[in-house]
């Protein structure tokens, strides 16, 4: 029970692994597809946001640029500086401060003017750099970097006459991105920035304690690259401004954390939103398969207890239609059990024909008397009709069964002491006599006999019908209803011999049945273990005066009964089917005995008796044809010999059966002729060569002349049907005289000789005058 | 002070010489194209040639926002007045080498007239107008002339080797600058400018429309 509960899932847990392994399954694909999506969305996302940065800066650059052109382009066209300018040679101090202050309200942080032969007159840097104003003239965003700073440039020309087609100077700013690269580009873009010329950190616009980005990360442009900032995840995006040709880079970094926050939150939230419907999810499953399986689970518990046999228990009703018509099949079911279990009961219990109780029930009431009440004295009164099969044989079955309920009317008519009672077989019935003690049992049970005093009428036919009694009382005799039940039985068939109509049942009598009883189980063990012998008596030619065939008669010495004539145990051998190993015995035997005699010059026919439960097996022929085969035997030299009350039983199947062996070149002989009651037509069908008359109508031929007359015209019959005939218990000269004058061609019996071992019957036909001579 | 001495007892010796024997000199200005060019200055230079000593007064005058004439040559030394024909006020000015003035916003007063008395080109522009561009060409000699429709400038002087230079504001610098050699027998140059010219700045009407 328990090994099966571990290896097999109940339907709830198997429903709740479904539903978890589904839902399991659709929150992963469901958590990878968004967080994976989400992830390509935030990293798009930030790549975008970098672009957009830059966009940013670059527009703010190029502003600025365009902020401080037009500041320049001002001042180029405003007459004083114009003035100054073109006086510059001759006065550069004043030039100077005039274009520092120029240079101070412009923003910017240096200043070079140039003469129309593009000549510096005028710089504001420290040293002064080579470089011509033309690079700068253009919209384009200019970076430079000096002395490890870098400055966005602009130049712009300057006319002292507007309308002059060529230029009388220039004028050139620079502005130092520290300047223009502050945290306000920071708030703007929501990035650090910093600036490399080339490997060399040129500046850093970073919110406070924010990053130290001190090297520039070795990327491509416009790429996303993780680097690591004081053992901190940072997020990179190098750039060049457009259109720039300075080797200045600049680079955005964000806070990895910062940078996916969002999806780390997302990721966050997706796996609580999970986690909550998949933990509502089973539950809900939890309370569904409950909702199924509870249902189940008191069918089940119904279920049992009809194994157990209770079918009263109340079938519960339930709600959903599929359960509530598995619940009414239950309803049926258990009706219907009940029903049929009454019916069996009625059947193994109660006898169909006279509804009394049967065997069964009436053994279950003794066995319920011994168990509770093993005190208390009763009595077990066993009746049996006499000749009960002949009535049935002559006024046929039906009116046999209704003796039978009429003899049940009769028992029942009569209720003495609380009697219980049964019909325990065929014409068998039992009764159980309660509180018997100290009560006379034999006089209460003559009482049942008077029951047979009046004729029975059965549709008109008056039948006076006998009936035996034993008697057994519990617990003198027995102290088991089984044990009760044997002692009667032995009691009631000590009764049929005596016609005592009551016996009781006596100790004496037991040695006999129970010898009797235990018998058969004994015959198989006696045939393996060499207790039963074979005995030959010699068949003398009555023509030749010589022994040529022997009959073999079965003998077995018990060892602890010694001597069991064949007529206690054949009987019962053919009642319990043992009759077949025994005849397999016994041509087995005879086959072996006959080849050993045979390879000492004894030929000898041995004929082997058969029973009528032989005839019926159809193995038999089959099994005689392998013997032979085996032993090597000409069939001729087997017989088999039948009893004829053993052929007429069933004179057609004999017939088949015989013919069988016939054609297999064994001769047949009808054994104990004239004690059956041959029907002329069919021993004239008879495929049999020898008639052996009973010894009855030998063993007087000399003296008794109706004898004397039976053989004769037996003999007549026989040699009339072209049979040959045995006589056997030649028991005088005389009767061997006679039958050599009816011209009998054998003669057995123990004039001839007694049946004898193999080794006596050796010695005595060595020393015999009928011994066949050895060419014969 | 020494040069100007000379250059006196040259145009001494050149008035007599020129009396003596004059011939005609023929220039004829085209563009690179080969288009007659009109109203450039031609000069001939020569250390022979004698400054004129009473030179007149020229004017430049402001008609209707512009610098009338526009190309105003004079010889070196010459004394100009700017005079404004205009009712509205001007700021006359120039950062020329050759000259650097300025006339502070004036309209009914006559300024002083001022002498250019360094050769070269200079340009002058109103502070307040933009657009208003004028030029005085100072020559160096007597000898210059502006050339006519069909580009020619015609000289009856004395046979010299003379260095020649034309001028317009529409010349390119390399053209502005070039110095060229004429030798005494030849009669006629054709000067041709090797640039193309500058366009033409007259877009007065346009930026007066558009204010």
């Amino acid at each position: 029970m328990n090994s099966t509960a571990t290896k097999k899932m109940t339907l709830q847990s198997k429903i709740l692994f479904f539903v978890a392994t589904i839902l399991i399954s659709v929150a992963a694909i469901v958590s990878i597809t968004t967080l994976q999506s989400a992830y390509q969305h935030s990293t798009l996302q930030l790549n975008e946001r970098f672009d957009t940065a830059r966009q940013v800066l670059e527009y703010k650059l190029s502003n600025d640029h365009q902020v401080l052109r037009n500041s320049l382009n001002n001042a180029a066209k405003d007459f004083n500086i114009k003035q100054l300018i073109a006086s510059g040679a001759d006065d550069p101090e004043s030039l100077r401060v005039a274009m520092l202050n120029q240079q101070h309200r412009i923003g910017a942080d240096f200043t070079i003017v140039y003469d129309r032969q593009q000549n510096t007159i005028l710089s504001t840097l420290d040293n002064t750099e080579s470089f011509r104003a033309e690079q700068f003239l253009n919209d384009a965003i200019h970076l430079k970097v000096i002395n490890n700073r870098v400055f966005l440039i602009t130049a712009v020309g300057l006319k002292f006459l507007e309308k002059q087609p060529a230029y009388d100077g220039w004028i050139l700013m620079g502005i130092n991105l520290e300047h223009l690269i502050d945290d306000s580009v920071q708030v703007l873009t929501g990035f650090s920035v910093d600036a490399f010329n080339q490997e060399q950190h040129l500046l850093s616009a970073t919110p406070n304690n924010s990053t130290n980005l001190m090297v520039l990360p070795q990327t491509q442009e416009q790429n996303l690259t993780k680097i690591d900032i004081d053992n901190q995840a940072y997020i990179a995006y190098r750039f060049k401004v457009t259109k720039d040709d300075s080797p200045v880079d600049f680079v955005f970094t964000i806070a990895n954390d910062s940078a996916f926050l969002d999806f780390f939150q997302l990721a966050f939230q997706l796996a609580v939103e999970i986690i909550i419907a998949l933990v509502a999810a089973l539950l809900l499953s939890a309370y569904l398969s409950k909702n199924i399986t509870k249902p189940l689970r008191a069918l089940a518990s119904v279920a049992k207890r009809i194994q157990q046999g209770d079918y009263q228990s109340p079938i519960p009703d339930f709600s959903t239609d599929e359960v509530r018509n598995l619940s009414q099949a239950f309803k049926g079911m258990q009706e219907g059990i009940q029903i049929r279990e009454k019916e069996i009961n009625q059947l193994a219990y109660y006898d169909t024909l006279t509804d009394l109780p049967n065997r069964n029930s009436f053994i279950r009431q003794l066995q319920n008397k011994v168990e509770h009440q093993p005190n208390q004295h009763f009595s077990v009164l066993m009746l049996d009709l006499d000749r009960f099969k002949d009535i049935n044989d002559t006024i046929g079955h039906h009116f046999g069964d209704l003796l039978l309920k009429q003899i049940a009317c009769r028992i029942e008519s009569l209720k003495l002491a609380d009697a219980f009672y049964a019909r325990v077989g065929g014409d068998e019935f039992a009764l159980l006599l309660n509180d018997v003690e100290g009560q006379e049992v034999k006089s209460l049970a003559q009482q049942y006999t008077q029951l047979f005093e009046l004729p029975f009428n059965i549709e008109g036919v008056h039948l006076d019908v006998d009936a035996s009694f034993g008697l057994a009382t519990y617990p003198d005799h027995a102290d088991s209803a089984y044990g009760i039940m044997q002692c009667a039985d032995i009691a009631l068939y000590k009764s049929k011999g005596t016609h005592h109509k009551v016996i009781e049942y006596d100790r004496e009598f037991d040695t006999l049945s129970v010898q009797r009883l235990n018998l058969m189980s004994e015959l198989r063990k006696a045939i393996e273990e060499n207790q039963l012998k074979l005995f030959y008596q010699p068949k003398l030619c009555l023509t030749t005066n010589k022994v040529i065939s022997v009959e073999c008669l079965v003998r077995w010495f018990h060892p602890e009964h010694g001597f069991i004539s064949p007529d206690d145990f054949i009987p019962l051998a053919e009642q319990t089917g043992a009759i077949r190993d025994l005849t397999y015995w016994a041509i087995n035997t005879a086959l072996q005995q006959h080849v050993a005699w045979r390879n000492i010059g004894i030929e000898l026919r041995f004929a082997v008796n058969i029973s009528a439960i032989d005839l019926i097996d159809l193995s038999l022929p089959a099994y005689v044809a392998e013997f032979l085969d085996r032993y090597k035997v000409d069939s001729t030299h087997l017989a088999l010999e039948v009893t004829e009350s053993a052929l007429m039983d069933d004179p057609d199947a004999a017939i088949k059966a015989l013919r069988m062996l016939q054609r297999m070149g064994i001769s047949l002989s009808i054994d104990d002729f004239g004690t059956g009651y041959s029907s002329m037509a069919y021993l004239k069908q008879m495929p049999v060569s020898e008639l052996k008359i009973d010894k009855a109508f030998v063993l007087e031929l000399a003296t008794n002349e109706d004898d004397a007359m039976i053989v004769k015209s037996t003999v007549d019959l026989a040699h009339n049907l072209g049979l040959s005939v045995v006589a056997e218990g030649v028991e005088d000269e005389a009767a061997l005289t006679i039958l050599r004058q009816h011209h009998v061609e054998y003669a057995q019996g123990y004039f001839i000789a007694r049946p004898m071992s193999a080794d006596d019957f050796q010695q005595w036909i060595d020393t015999s005058d009928y011994k066949k001579s050895a060419q014969g | 002070m020494w040069s100007r001495f000379r250059s006196l007892s040259i145009a001494l010796l050149l008035g007599i010489s020129a009396a003596i024997n004059a011939q005609p000199l023929t220039v004829q200005i085209v563009d690179h194209q080969g288009n007659p060019f009109q109203g450039a200055v031609v000069e001939l230079q020569h250390p022979d040639i004698v400054r004129t000593t009473e030179l007149p007064q020229a004017a430049m005058d402001q008609i209707n926002k512009q610098f009338a004439p526009y190309l105003l040559a004079i010889e070196q030394g010459t004394p100009v007045v700017f005079p404004n024909s205009d009712s509205i006020k001007h700021h006359v000015f120039s950062f020329s080498a050759a000259k650097r003035f300025q006339l502070k916003l004036y309209k009914d007063r006559r300024p002083e007239p001022l002498v250019f008395d360094k050769p070269g080109v200079v340009a002058l522009g109103c502070n307040i107008h933009d657009w208003m561009v004028g030029y005085i060409y100072v020559a160096q000699s007597k000898l210059y002339l502006q050339s006519d429709q069909q580009g020619y400038a015609q000289f009856d002087v004395p046979p010299r080797d003379y260095q020649l230079r034309v001028w317009h504001p529409r010349f390119k610098e390399s053209d502005a600058q070039r110095l060229t050699s004429t030798s005494s027998n030849t009669n006629k140059i054709i000067f041709s400018l090797n640039k193309p010219l500058h366009p033409i700045l007259d877009d007065q009407a346009d930026e007066f429309d558009s204010y």
